[in-house]
């Protein structure tokens, strides 16, 4: 490989890992702003660093899974190449040939502004092709019928939990404001539309689908239990038990189902079956917990308890601690999993051919 | 429907350059070249035309090497019927379309 290769993969990595870094970076500068002292703001800083760790390496994983694909492939090409490259590689499998064809024609055409108009044109071409130059054959909606229905119904539940709130705790509406209930929307449609609608890299294993619906169930059941462990009394001793037992459940039993779930199915298929099961338990879990999580506040805090006001507080956490802590926290852990599978699965492959030759 | 859409102008024109030498296999940026169309044009009709069976396609098998395997296209027999009849009806229209044309400029 070459210096010059070399030197823009670095430059691609960093790039994208300065991105999620900085997706970290806005949030956690306003917390620091917030607080006072140099002690509580190091601590608040070590506290997003080490957030940001697991995102910051699977990010690292992929940007590495990746390069050995298509993006070495880019690297050594020129701008109309790249651009070329890209537009047609989403072109569908009976339009592979003039793909090929299309790139093939580039490499004749000679002179820089010739190079950018052929590319730009036949980019074009390309992505008339995607949407079917004859009649497209109509996309599947819900190509899983039953895992669609799971998810459609676990956003339904969240709808319906908030719903509940916003009626019975008269307060919660005005106070969890419309910024909050515009990004709790905005996450409870992407997750229909991705049962709906899911792009094909999510379906290509069933294994790896099934499995990450099993593991939200068993996260979210675990939730429930918590609840049914939670401490009677309170008094330091009770708070303290009560925030372990969440955090075990936030912290170890999220890291552990995602990373051994997409472990074990990336070891059994491959990396990407290892990425859906992360997908797939990420997002069953998240809309299922949050559900788990507003009725155990509800019970926690009835509507006609001292303390009604508590709810949009309430409808925060579970919307932060559920719907964003999950993926940010979680699908890092399943996409480590998964590569973890793949390096034992390269080692075996290592084995065997050592084998083969003796 | 789509299937007894008459062709366009640029359809009509890429047919016709290829029944020029009906055996002989052509590169796509050739024709780009030799008729004046954009590329994104062109591979949408030699798309179209190889679905419809007028145009087949073959990889070139001399190759340099480092350099990749360009694509060929060439007339299929209906194409190349195809190609006959647009240049007889082309023929036909033509001095109709030059009549009309000197009429319009007043000529």
């Amino acid at each position: 490989m070459g210096r010059g290769v070399t030197q823009v993969k670095l430059r691609v990595k960093l790039t994208v890992l300065g991105a999620v870094l900085l997706c970290f970076a806005v949030p956690a500068s306003l917390s620091i702003d917030g607080g006072d002292g140099i002690g509580w703001q190091r601590d608040q800083l070590m506290m997003w660093l080490f957030f940001a760790a697991p995102s910051l390496l699977a990010t690292w994983v992929l940007v590495n899974r990746w390069w050995t694909g298509p993006g070495e492939r880019l690297s050594t090409m020129d701008g109309p190449a790249r651009l070329l490259a890209i537009a047609v590689a989403a072109m569908p499998d009976d339009r592979k040939e003039w793909a090929v064809a299309m790139e093939a024609e580039l490499t004749q055409v000679q002179g820089r502004s010739a190079r950018w108009g052929f590319a730009l044109d036949t980019a074009r071409a390309a992505v008339i092709a995607q949407r079917g130059l004859r009649r497209p054959a109509p996309r599947r909606i819900a190509p899983s019928p039953a895992a669609a229905v799971i998810v459609v119904l676990a956003v339904a539940g969240c709808i319906a939990t908030t719903a509940y709130a916003f009626v019975h705790y008269p307060t919660t509406a005005e106070r969890f404001g419309p910024v909050k209930a515009t990004i709790l929307a905005a996450i409870l449609a992407g997750c229909v539309w991705l049962a709906l609608r899911p792009p094909r890299s999510l379906m290509t294993s069933r294994r790896g689908r099934w499995i990450g619906i099993a593991s939200g169930f068993v996260l979210s059941g675990y939730l429930l239990l918590t609840d049914f462990m939670m401490p009677e009394g309170t008094g330091d001793a009770g708070e303290l038990a009560a925030l372990g037992l969440l955090m075990s459940f936030l912290v170890i039993a999220l890291v552990g189902v995602q990373f051994l779930g997409a472990l074990y199915v990336a070891g059994m298929e491959s990396f990407r079956s290892g990425i859906q099961t992360a997908v797939w338990s990420a997002m069953t879990g998240m809309l299922l917990s949050f559900s788990v999580w507003m009725v155990m506040m509800m019970r926690k805090h009835p509507p006609d308890s001292p303390v009604p006001n508590v709810m949009a507080g309430d409808l925060s956490e579970a919307g932060f601690w559920t719907l964003i802590w999950f993926p940010v926290w979680g699908l890092p852990f399943g996409i480590l999993g998964a590569a973890l599978s793949g390096v034992k699965t390269q080692r075996q492959i290592k084995q065997e051919t050592i084998t083969w030759t003796a | 429907m789509a299937g007894t859409r008459r062709p366009s102008e640029q359809t009509i024109a890429v047919v016709l350059a290829l029944a020029e030498n009906p055996a002989t296999w052509r590169y796509g940026y050739e024709l780009c070249r030799q008729l004046g169309l954009k590329a994104g044009s062109m591979y949408t009709i030699l798309m179209r035309l190889s679905d419809r069976g007028l145009v087949e396609t073959a990889w070139e098998t001399d190759a340099p090497p480092g350099r990749p395997a360009r694509h060929l296209y060439r007339l299929t027999g209906p194409g190349a019927a195809m190609a006959t009849e647009m240049a007889a009806a082309r023929a036909k229209a033509g001095p109709a379309v030059a009549r009309l044309r000197a009429r319009w400029e007043g000529v």
